[in-house]
């Protein structure tokens, strides 16, 4: 193994602002908001100030399944947050979520208007407003709460983790790689075993848990994330492959993923969602051909 | 698999019940490719576990050595992966 011998920790740490890296101009060790601006608000109950990043897609793919089983009251405007452009450190912004991370919701239908931060949180609140994507037995409630937790403190290893470090870091670092790696691996493991014997997370019900996990490990597995399918030996995990492209099928989940996207396929890219119809017209391809 | 013995049925019932379900997951998923025979393999094991009597059946077979006759008896691909998961459950 290479080894990086030649730096020793300081007594106490600086922040080094040329530090380099992918995220080096928007991370800072530093909370509170950096600028003044008041966030849009559009005609829907739901306000999400969002981008379409694997924790984004969460929600707007449980949006996207509440408004297919009818549920109006989901009905939502999905304003564009540009993490790389510091949208998150805006004074607005840091009102809905202190911690500044996307995603982050205003429900304008309560009394008061609630806000609601962490993706698994917002999950967790849209199920229970609307009764929908987690089950009522107590049972079956608790195992699908385990794997939303689950998720949420796992996908820190494979994002912060494996992902910073096998494809954003500046420098390719093998401990960091090999340590991330290995965990990463364990939980595919862990979601292959189960999914062996469960066709969704919580046997039979495409819950909130199926939610979280597949922008994660669905997306892994499928070679949408991080180019990292082959090293990661994605065949190893045949159940979750199935589980991931079961899931992928679903047309509310294939609307919710594109929401608030500024990569990939044009066709794939709907920067702002204010109407279902925008699927229709204005995503990036249909954008660009009509401004030829 | 439950550890409590449920009410068990016959061996024939156990067939029966398990050619009922294999013939449905077949209409609906390919058992020649890797992802149906995940999915037939997932269903199967849901659907056992949800009748109390069939687990009892295969639990019986798997006790008094008729697990073979059985396996024979149904001749589904995925039987054999789906009686060592629920053994080991
Ligand atoms: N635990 C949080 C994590 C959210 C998160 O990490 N969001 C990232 C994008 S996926 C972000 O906003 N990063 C901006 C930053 O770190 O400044 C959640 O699940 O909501």
């Amino acid at each position: 193994m290479s080894s990086q011998t030649d730096y020793t920790p300081p007594k106490v740490w600086q922040w080094n602002t040329e530090s380099g890296g992918t995220w080096a101009s928007t991370n800072r060790p530093i909370a509170g908001p950096t600028h003044d601006k008041v966030l849009p608000v559009g005609k829907h109950p739901l306000q999400l100030y969002s981008l379409g990043t694997p924790n984004g897609q969460k929600v707007t793919i449980l949006l996207e399944e509440l408004l297919a089983i009818g549920e109006a009251g989901a009905e939502y405007d999905a304003h564009l947050i540009k993490i790389s452009d510091g949208d998150q450190f805006s004074s607005g912004f840091v009102a809905v979520n202190p911690n500044s991370k996307i995603p982050a919701l205003m429900d304008h239908s309560t009394p008061t208007p609630t806000r609601v931060f962490e993706s698994g949180s917002i999950l967790l609140y849209l199920a229970e407003k609307f009764g929908h994507f987690i089950p009522t037995e107590h049972s079956a409630r608790t195992e699908c709460l385990s794997w939303l937790f689950w998720q949420m403190g796992s996908a820190p290893y494979l994002g912060g983790g494996f992902g910073h470090f096998y494809s954003y870091a500046p420098i390719k670092i093998e401990y960091c790689i090999d340590r991330f790696t290995m965990e990463v691996k364990r939980q595919l493991d862990v979601l292959n075993r189960h999914l062996e014997t469960h066709s969704f997370m919580v046997g039979d019900q495409y819950t909130i848990a199926d939610i979280a996990i597949w922008p994660w490990y669905g997306a892994v597995v499928q070679n949408n994330a991080y180019n990292a399918a082959e090293f990661i030996d994605a065949p190893a995990y045949p159940h979750v492959i199935r589980w991931a492209e079961q899931i992928a099928e679903r047309p509310a989940l294939k609307r919710g993923r594109i929401v608030n996207r500024i990569s990939g396929d044009l066709a794939d890219q709907l920067h702002e969602r204010h109407d279902a119809d925008d699927f229709e017209h204005r995503t990036q391809d249909k954008i660009a051909a009509a401004s030829d | 698999m439950s550890k409590k013995v449920a009410p068990t049925q016959s061996l024939g019932e156990t067939v029966e019940d398990l050619h009922i379900i294999f013939a449905e997951l077949d209409k609906s998923y390919d058992n020649r490719r890797p992802i149906g025979r995940s999915m037939i393999m997932a269903k199967a094991v849901e659907a056992i576990k949800n009748k109390p009597a069939l687990s009892g059946g295969i639990a019986a077979a798997m006790k008094n050595g008729t697990i073979i006759a059985l396996e024979a008896a149904v001749a589904h691909p995925i039987l054999k992966p789906v009686i060592a998961r629920l053994a080991k459950a």
